[in-house]
Formats: structure tokens, sequence, C-alpha cells
């Protein structure tokens, strides 16, 4: 990002004040991994105080998460740390085959969902910090913050799908506190973590219902339950995405609304089905019968993301991973 | 070979980081050179996969903070490097 050059050094003396965490999080990640001294730079440049106050947010989640321990809390930054080099290195790699290295999905539960250590020591953190430190992620949260809880009405289901840590759904019922919640994920491990998630929210527990479940399937949820329903970084893992998106659309109450996101040619530890273009979600989610009402595309690229011409250029080529989150409607 | 090795090190970083080889020594890291991010840092260790006939598992390459973990690392897998 080209941004104005931040000096990493004083950001963290002032930010050691006003924002505890932010300044401990960026402290000990480029203390770990110095490699990441420009990618906390470009954060701080591009997103200000805003960046701050949302990663001393996080931090206190992953406290929570790992009962205070610092070196908990180290062990998560290295989480997130080889999660990015994965990811670099499986992009690379995609770059030349075209191809995800995941075909399966069954592969991909018993290496992943179905072992409880790798989500609650590896993956769910390194999901956490991506929240703080990659663009793609940040911005994803922030369209969640500024175009979707303002959209919603508090007076229903909200259901999260695939709800990993369950940071959206934990949020989602602070602010919609008339709303009753609905976890489901298909992975236990997660389950335990999104419950532990929504304690630290002090969401009481009579409000939310775990469920584990399988979005390829059909949900086991009667028809038009959620007033609104979240589904973020889900589509991609799944062989079908338009059964999972009828299904959204079938659990959803006429007048509804959704949180949808997808990543665009963008691999990852776990991502199975291929998405070329935004256009080619945007078709999916239309055919589904759910209308479109704003949008968001992040490409993942060095570039003035403040400039929407520069965005969408970056967007547009085919070599440069994309984030694309929406809320649409039923 | 030891020192040879360690000019084609220097050269990698160079070329990746577009810095002058001359530069570099074993303090030379992300501080030292801005461009060094993460995915230079991912280039910079496949590349040296490919040169040194080596593997590199991610949990290695997170553990790296400048050049001379690397060339600690190279010299851990039987490659002298001075
Ligand atoms: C990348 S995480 C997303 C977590 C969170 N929603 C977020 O946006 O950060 C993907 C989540 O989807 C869950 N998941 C994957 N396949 C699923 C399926 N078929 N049914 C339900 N959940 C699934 C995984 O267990 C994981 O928790």
């Amino acid at each position: 990002m080209n941004t104005p050059s931040i000096d990493l050094k004083q950001l963290l003396a002032d930010a050691k004040e006003t924002h505890p965490g932010a300044a401990r999080a960026i402290d000990r990640l480029i203390t770990l991994a110095p490699m990441f001294q420009s990618a906390a730079r470009d954060m701080a440049g591009a997103y200000g105080e805003t960046f701050l106050r949302r990663a001393d947010d996080r931090v206190a989640e992953i406290d929570f998460l790992c009962n205070g321990d610092p070196e908990k809390f180290d062990e998560a930054i290295q989480a997130y740390v080889r999660f990015c080099l994965e990811f670099a290195r499986k992009q690379a790699e995609f770059l030349k085959t075209g191809k995800y290295s995941f075909q399966d999905f069954d592969e991909m539960c018993s290496e992943l969902y179905d072992d409880d250590e790798a989500v609650q020591s590896f993956y769910l953190f390194a999901l956490l910090f991506s929240f703080i430190f990659s663009p793609n992620y940040y911005e994803f949260y922030d369209f969640f913050e500024t175009e979707f809880l303002s959209h919603i009405t508090d007076n229903g289901t909200i259901c999260e799908v695939g709800c990993g840590h369950g940071v959206y759904l934990g949020q989602a019922l602070s602010t919609h506190p008339k709303s009753q919640g609905v976890a489901i994920d298909i992975s236990p491990g997660a389950l335990e973590v999104a419950k532990r998630m929504l304690n630290f929210h002090k969401i009481a527990s009579d409000r939310v219902d775990f469920a584990q479940d399988d979005l390829r399937k059909r949900l086991n949820r009667d028809k038009g339950m959620a007033h609104a329903i979240i589904c973020c970084e889900v589509l991609e893992h799944l062989p079908d995405p338009q059964h999972a998106l009828h299904e959204l659309h079938r659990i959803l109450r006429p007048g509804g609304t959704a949180l949808l996101s997808a990543a665009i040619r963008m691999e990852s530890v776990d991502h199975l089905y291929v998405f070329r273009t935004p256009e080619e979600v945007i078709e999916m989610i239309e055919r589904a019968g759910l209308k479109l009402q704003a949008s968001r595309v992040v490409p993942l690229a060095k570039g003035n993301m403040q400039d929407e011409e520069e965005r969408r250029k970056l967007a547009e080529d085919p070599r440069v991973p994309v984030g694309y989150i929406c809320r649409a409607s039923k | 070979m030891s020192q040879e090795n360690r000019t084609k090190l220097n050269e990698i970083i160079a070329t990746l980081l577009e810095v002058d080889a001359a530069t570099i020594d074993n303090n030379t890291s992300p501080t030292t050179i801005e461009q060094w991010d993460s995915l230079n840092h991912l280039n910079i260790c496949v590349a040296v996969e490919q040169e040194f006939g080596i593997q590199l598992q991610t949990d290695e390459m997170a553990t790296i903070r400048n050049v001379g973990d690397l060339v600690t690392m190279l010299n851990n897998k039987d490659v002298a490097c001075a």
C-alpha cells in the first residue's frame, strides 16, 4: 500500500498508552517475525486509529482464549505467521496450476475440521490475527460493522453458518440484545471456541443455540427461521457453493438480510472451490433468489486501497487474489 | 565451497530485495531492508530451497528473522555456508 510511511517505533510508543492490546500484538508479531513489519506499517498507514481500536478488541478476545498466558499468545502469533507463509506458498502454486491443492472435502475435514488441536491451536488463532493484520479480513469486518450490523433489525434470530471462532455472532448479539443466536459449524473444535467467545462477550447462554451441522447438506433448521444470516469465509470451502446458497436462502425469512463473503482466486490452508471473478459469486447469489444490496471487493496486493480506481484495477488483475463480501436480502 | 555458497545466498537475497549484494551481512533483516516482507520472505526461502536442493517446512521459514538465521539453517541442513 502506498500510504505515508509510518515510523513503527513511534507508533508503538504512542499506542502503548492509547491502545495497549494493539501495541502488544504489533510488538510481539514484529519481534517473533520481523518480516511482518511492513504489514503492520501498511495497516496502520491505511486504517489509522480504527486499525488500533479493532486490534485492541481482537486482542482482548485472543487474551481470553489464551487465558491471559503470554506464551500461548506468542504461539497464537506463530500460528498466524505459519498460516500466512502457507497461504503465500500455496498461492504461488495456484498461479501456476490454476487449481487449489485440496480437491476433496472429506480429506480436509479429517486433516483440519475434525482435529480439535489443529482447529484450536492453529487455525482459529491464525484467523483471529488475520482480522488484525490482513487487509482482506480487516475490510470484511469493517463491512460487517458498517454495512450489515446497522441494517438488520433486532427482533429475530441471527444465524451464523460456519461460525469458526464466533467473532461475528458475538458482536451481532452484543449490538442486538433482543435477538437470539444460532451458531452452526461442521467442526466440533470450532463450536467449543465459539462458545467461549460468546461467553467473553457476556451473551447469556440461553440466547444461543450451538449446533454441529453441514452446509453441504440440508441444514437441520426450519424454512425462514433466521431474520439475519452471516456466512463469511465459507463458500470457497465447499464443493458446491450454489447448493449452500440455496440452503441459506431457504432458512432466511422473507425480508431478511444475509452477509456473504467469498475468496476469489485465493488459496488457503483449506480452500476447495475456485471462484474466478466476483461476478461468478454474484451470479450464484442471485440464482439462489437473493438480491444484492451492497458489496465490497478487496484485492490482496500492494497498492493504495483508498483509491477506488486503483482498487478496481487491481481487482481485475487475474493474478491478484480478491476478497468479496456483500449484503443481500430475500 | 562454504564461501561460494555464501556468495550465492547473498545474490539470491540481493536480487529478490533489489539491493546491492555487497551490503548484505548476517544482521541484514526486515528491519534493515523495508522490502523484506512476508511475501519476499517466502520468495527467498523458495529460491534457497531450489538453489541448495533442500526443503524447508513452513515452521522453519517462520523462525528465520535475519540472514544469520538463514546461514545457520543451511549449515544445519549440511549445506556449508560461511
Ligand atoms: C475460514 S473459517 C471462517 C470462520 C468465520 N466465519 C470467519 O469469517 O472468520 C471457515 C469455517 O467454516 C466451517 N465449515 C467448513 N465447511 C463447513 C460445512 N460444510 N458446514 C458447516 N461449516 C463448515 C469450518 O469449520 C470453519 O470454522
